[in-house]
């Protein structure tokens, strides 16, 4: 047993500051924001009236925000699949390579310094559709017109591939930790046999570091749904028209572009119920929620 | 030739057979490696060299390499667009995010390891259940609370919302959990006080975690975007991403001035970068990495 204090003031007392800032700052917002769900702000934010699930209501039937949601899942899965597959690529060279391994994988965690916005600043700039000098080379190279500025479908595979440049680095530290825990006999003997790369990675690794891929899918999910806000706001605004609008970015017009603090709180709760619900399976299913980036 | 000496021989030749089969695989993974990390990493090599060039230079797509420019762009983001004060501001934020959230975290973790008290469960759940409230869940009343108090556009907003930190919390725990039990039994004996179990047995033992956790905690300050935007509002309260974002504004004889950006988007990427470069180790220990 390792409790070997026993005075509860004590124990309280040294709780208190996280004890507090929490309730501060994450629990009595949390709860106001149900609150606030419930009212209507008029007349340029002087007035709130109770409205009830009006709210609600006015989501459910929002074809815009049937969208966002839409295009938030969409997106969701392009960068989580994108970033967990080229991070397992990569940790797995890094991890079989015999030679300069720590200088692979300094390398391949890089972007885990790199913000969102800074990463979408390269971006914005490199692939510009008119002087972006990546622009100018996938346009000689493949022969087609880029103008993601214009175009809906080329600003959704943009923004996607941005963000996941910047989430392979998260990624790979966890994959690399997973695969450095596996038995060394296994990789003698894997090494033996000479079978093929692709082979070992699929039928032996994966399912070996499978808790963590299933930890990561989770993690990555939940940040795909709100961390690359910088992202759309520093690339498309949301556009062209409101095609990369995801749901982050949405409440955010809706509170302080447009004011409605009231639907924009029954906004985060819509962010709430799925990034919670998430977290909260992840928590129950097993303790290495412990990793979740800095909160 | 003898029988023995054949059979010497030929084993030597599939030894090396075999070495020559290592050599090659070895061969193939530093080239897809050397191909991965150009694809990932030629963007930032583009940026650095771009952040030298000129307003002309940069915009000609065969001009790759060092700009005739120098360091003036950066001259220029540092003293005409406020860079030196985004920078320190960025800096303040994510020292004082990291250590009151190592620090309180510490303290957290000190109680619900190696005290016995009322409610423990229930009070490590309650703030386990943290995790679940990101910003973008409270981000409306939270910006309403900071105004209330009079807090947006101070460092108070910046910093006291993302002190609280259950990650921390629990990757301690943990560590603490492991610390032997001869030791803890030792303290225990000899009437040691928490404090100063804390002190001078639980933080020299827990060193590279508490490293790792301050620089996890200072990358994730620096690179706030949506917090700041929504609660600073005067530019000389700014932090650096936002500033950033803004600079994205700079324009001069009708053209934008990609150069500063540039410029401005590298200064803004060295000091997480540089701290990630040097505490690699650490860092990569408190997300349990065993080094081969």
């Amino acid at each position: 047993m390792s409790e070997i204090y026993t005075e509860d003031w004590k124990a309280y007392l040294l709780l208190l500051p996280t004890l507090a800032v929490s309730v501060a700052f994450l629990y009595y917002p949390a709860l106001k924001t149900f609150r606030l769900a419930l009212y209507q702000t008029v007349a340029a934010g002087a007035n709130r009236i109770y409205v009830g699930l009006d709210n609600f209501v006015w989501l459910l039937n929002s074809p815009n925000y049937h969208y966002s949601f839409f295009i938030s899942l969409v997106f969701a899965a392009i960068v989580v699949i994108g970033s967990m597959a080229i991070a397992l690529y990569l940790s797995y060279l890094i991890y079989r390579v015999a030679v300069g391994t720590s200088g692979y994988l300094v390398s391949g965690i890089l972007s885990y310094s790199f913000s969102f916005t800074i990463v979408a600043t390269i971006m914005v700039f490199l692939l510009e559709p008119s002087v972006g000098i990546l622009t100018n080379l996938i346009e000689q190279a493949l022969g087609l017109e880029i103008n993601w500025v214009t175009n809906s479908t080329q600003a959704i595979i943009v923004v996607s591939g941005t963000s996941i440049l910047k989430m392979v680095g998260y990624n790979v530290i966890f994959l690399i930790g997973a695969l450095s825990s596996i038995p060394e006999t296994i990789n003698e003997t894997a090494k033996l046999d000479g079978i093929g790369h692709f082979k070992l990675l699929s039928r032996v690794y994966v399912p070996l570091i499978s808790p963590t891929l299933a930890f990561l899918l989770i993690m990555n999910t939940v940040y795909a749904f709100f961390l690359p806000f910088p992202v759309i706001d520093v690339m498309t605004s949301g556009g062209p028209g409101n095609s990369t609008s995801i749901l982050i970015y949405h409440l955010y017009e809706t509170a302080f572009s447009q004011s409605q603090m009231g639907l924009a709180a029954t906004e985060s709760i819509v962010l709430f119920v799925l990034v919670g619900g998430l977290i909260v399976i992840q928590l129950f299913w097993s303790d290495r929620a412990a990793h979740f980036g800095g909160t | 030739m003898s029988v023995a000496d054949r059979f010497e021989r030929g084993r030597l030749r599939t030894t090396l057979k075999r070495y020559a089969r290592l050599a090659r695989r070895e061969w193939k993974l530093h080239s897809q490696l050397i191909l991965t990390l150009f694809v990932l990493l030629v963007p930032l090599v583009l940026v650095l060299l771009m952040s030298t060039q000129t307003k002309t230079e940069i915009l000609d797509f065969t001009y790759i390499g060092v700009g005739s420019d120098g360091l003036e762009n950066y001259r220029i983001v540092l003293q005409k667009y406020g860079f030196l004060n985004y920078l320190t501001n960025s800096f303040v934020m994510a020292s004082l995010i990291a250590v009151g959230k190592v620090g309180i975290s510490m303290l957290a973790a000190l109680a619900i390891v190696f005290f016995d008290f009322r409610f423990k469960r229930f009070l490590f759940l309650f703030i386990l259940l943290t995790l679940t409230l990101p910003v973008p869940v409270r981000i409306v009343p939270l910006f309403e609370i900071m105004v209330d108090m009079g807090w947006n556009d101070t460092m108070y907003a910046l910093v006291l919302p993302y002190l609280a930190s259950a990650t921390s919390v629990l990757l301690l725990r943990q560590h603490f959990l492991s610390i032997s039990e001869s030791l803890v039994e030792t303290a225990r004996l000899n009437g040691v006080g928490p404090l100063k179990f804390l002190v001078y047995v639980l933080i020299p033992m827990s060193k590279s975690m508490i490293i790792g956790l301050f620089v996890i905690a200072f990358i994730w300050g620096w690179n706030q975007y949506l917090w700041p935007l929504v609660v600073i509002q005067s530019s000389s309260q700014q932090v650096v991403q936002v500033g950033l974002a803004e600079l994205q504004g700079a324009t001069g004889g009708g053209q934008t001035l990609w150069g500063l950006i540039m410029a401005g988007t590298v200064l803004a990427l060295l000091p997480p970068l540089i701290i990630l470069i040097l505490a690699n180790r650490p860092l990569l220990e408190t997300f349990n990495v065993q080094m081969k």
